[in-house]
């Protein structure tokens, strides 16, 4: 049988799942990336095996959440079997929320929520958040949220607690160094919080350090595309000393276990 | 269809002052890495040699690396206007013995802090390029406009800005544009489709696999060439030909 490296190499992905968790629609604010447009998505997607993506729209953890949600919509419906749909809101406009929760419900392109705390220079406990929490945790969203630091990490270990039955995502595992081992804290004491392992400076030894100290059903890959690259982000799991198996959940089995596909 | 032989042009051995939090903390290490990475060889310079100072870790990369062909020696150098580095015939005859084959800068306040400007560099300048010796440089080391300036006043020197940060794309294409002397570590330049881009805009022949080690997984820097939508020609020049014609091995 090949590892998942020989697979990886002679790319042969028959029988490899890769699901990147964490992607997105649109431009870069501050700098140039070339590959922007659906078409480079789904090409990027199909060089490296990747069969879905759990995907939001820059607009929509920028200014205007309503226009990347429909820009979401737009691309799932062209792309029902490539994309999975991620909607956000923007906490400053609080008249946007009701709006924007009546049209996502009960729309399956959308399965998940991404918020941009930073982005939105908005806290995660504030109000406008709660009322998200809360709509997650009634209709089965997972939450997928930007964080950076210890500080976002121990918030949501609260958020947490508060809605036991939202799946929370923490993206980049946290970023720096002492929120990742915050964030490993958290996710072995917190059933419902899993740790994203998108991190631009694809540092060498984390995935085995993640492994060793979280339970593997609990780490998703993901890379996000547009601002980075797919291929590097898969090659920092492919290449990582772990076995197969916790490659094989990783990249992609641990994500269909949660969106139940 | 030939298979791509990575060359590893920005990689860092030896102990560190301060250990990168999950990578690997010595020269035996950094190997093994680099190997299940499928490394073929890597340029290497010794981390003694930025934290200390550059005639220890100079030293101690020979020591390190002797009678190991996987890794090619990378001198770290400075001024000698102080006294404590070489005079340059010695620094030289150094270089020759030992087959030293690219000469590493680190400028900055936070590196060794000194000028790049020919008043104190001047020396190192005439020797890189009397000896064809390429210069590296990160890119926290130096100023874009800096960058712009070294590569104009020394024309006949090949410069590789290693560790350009996948954000840089609106310094990087036009100063690669301009100066046919620079030469890119895309170690950090993980922008989507980034490096497809670059190789239309530029060609192949430009950019360079880095690793980033110890701080950074060789594997994903492998891969993005590796999975790139750009032909097996160009994957084969970027994996490690062009470093291989730039110190002289092709």
């Amino acid at each position: 049988m090949k590892s998942i490296i020989e697979k990886f190499e002679e790319k042969d992905y028959c029988d490899l799942l890769i699901i990147d968790g964490h992607m997105h629609s649109g431009k870069p604010y501050n700098f140039f990336s070339s590959g922007y447009t659906a078409d480079s998505l789904i090409k990027s997607m199909d060089l490296n095996g990747i069969k879905l993506g759990c995907i939001s729209s820059l607009h929509a953890i920028g200014q205007d959440a309503v226009k990347g949600n429909l820009e979401i919509k737009d691309l799932v419906a062209e792309y029902p079997d490539r994309f999975i749909g991620q909607f956000g809101i923007n906490p400053n406009y609080p008249e946007e929320l009701n709006c924007i929760l009546k049209d996502v419900r009960d729309k399956k392109c959308f399965r998940q929520i991404k918020i941009h705390p930073y982005l939105h220079n908005y806290p995660i406990q504030g109000k406008q958040y709660h009322n998200l929490y809360a709509f997650g945790s009634e209709n089965n969203y997972s939450l997928l949220s930007h964080t950076w630091g210890i500080k976002d990490i121990r918030d949501f270990d609260e958020i947490a607690y508060q809605y036991p039955e939202l799946k929370v995502i923490l993206g980049h595992s946290g970023g720096e160094i002492d929120a990742i081992m915050e964030a490993a804290d958290v996710a072995q004491k917190r059933d419902n919080v899993y740790l994203d392992i998108t991190i631009s400076f694809n540092y060498q030894g984390l995935i085995e350090w993640l492994v060793s100290n979280v339970p593997v059903e609990k780490l998703f890959f993901g890379s996000d595309a547009t601002y980075n690259s797919q291929s590097a982000a898969l090659g920092k799991v492919v290449y990582a000393d772990i076995s197969d198996y916790a490659k094989t959940c990783i990249l992609g089995l641990n994500m269909k276990k949660l969106l139940g596909i | 269809m030939t298979k791509p032989e990575f060359i590893d042009c920005s990689c860092m051995i030896g102990k560190r002052t301060s250990l990168p939090f999950f990578g690997p903390g010595d020269t035996a290490q950094i190997k093994s890495v680099l190997l299940n990475s499928g490394v073929n060889r890597a340029l290497v310079y010794h981390s003694l040699s930025i934290e200390y100072h550059p005639m220890e870790g100079n030293n101690m990369l020979l020591e390190e690396i002797a009678e190991d062909n996987f890794f090619i020696p990378v001198w770290v150098v400075i001024p000698n206007h102080t006294g404590d580095f070489l005079l340059y015939e010695e620094l030289k005859q150094e270089i020759i013995n030992n087959r030293i084959k690219a000469l590493r800068l680190a400028p900055s306040s936070i590196g060794l802090n000194y000028s790049l400007s020919e008043w104190s560099m001047g020396g190192i300048y005439e020797l890189a390029h009397e000896l064809k010796l390429p210069v590296m440089i990160d890119s926290d080391q130096i100023s874009w406009d800096e960058l712009y300036s070294l590569l104009n006043r020394h024309r006949d020197i090949n410069l590789i800005l290693t560790k350009a940060g996948y954000r840089s794309a609106r310094y990087l294409y036009p100063i690669i544009d301009a100066c046919k002397n620079l030469y890119i570590d895309i170690s950090m330049y993980k922008n989507h489709m980034g490096l497809e881009h670059l190789c239309e805009q530029f060609g192949s022949k430009k950019f360079l696999y880095g690793s980033g080690m110890p701080l950074y997984s060789p594997g994903s820097a492998k891969a993005m060439i590796l999975n790139a939508d750009i032909a097996p020609a160009d994957k084969c020049n970027i994996a490690g030909n062009n470093i291989l014609r730039l110190i002289g091995e092709v």
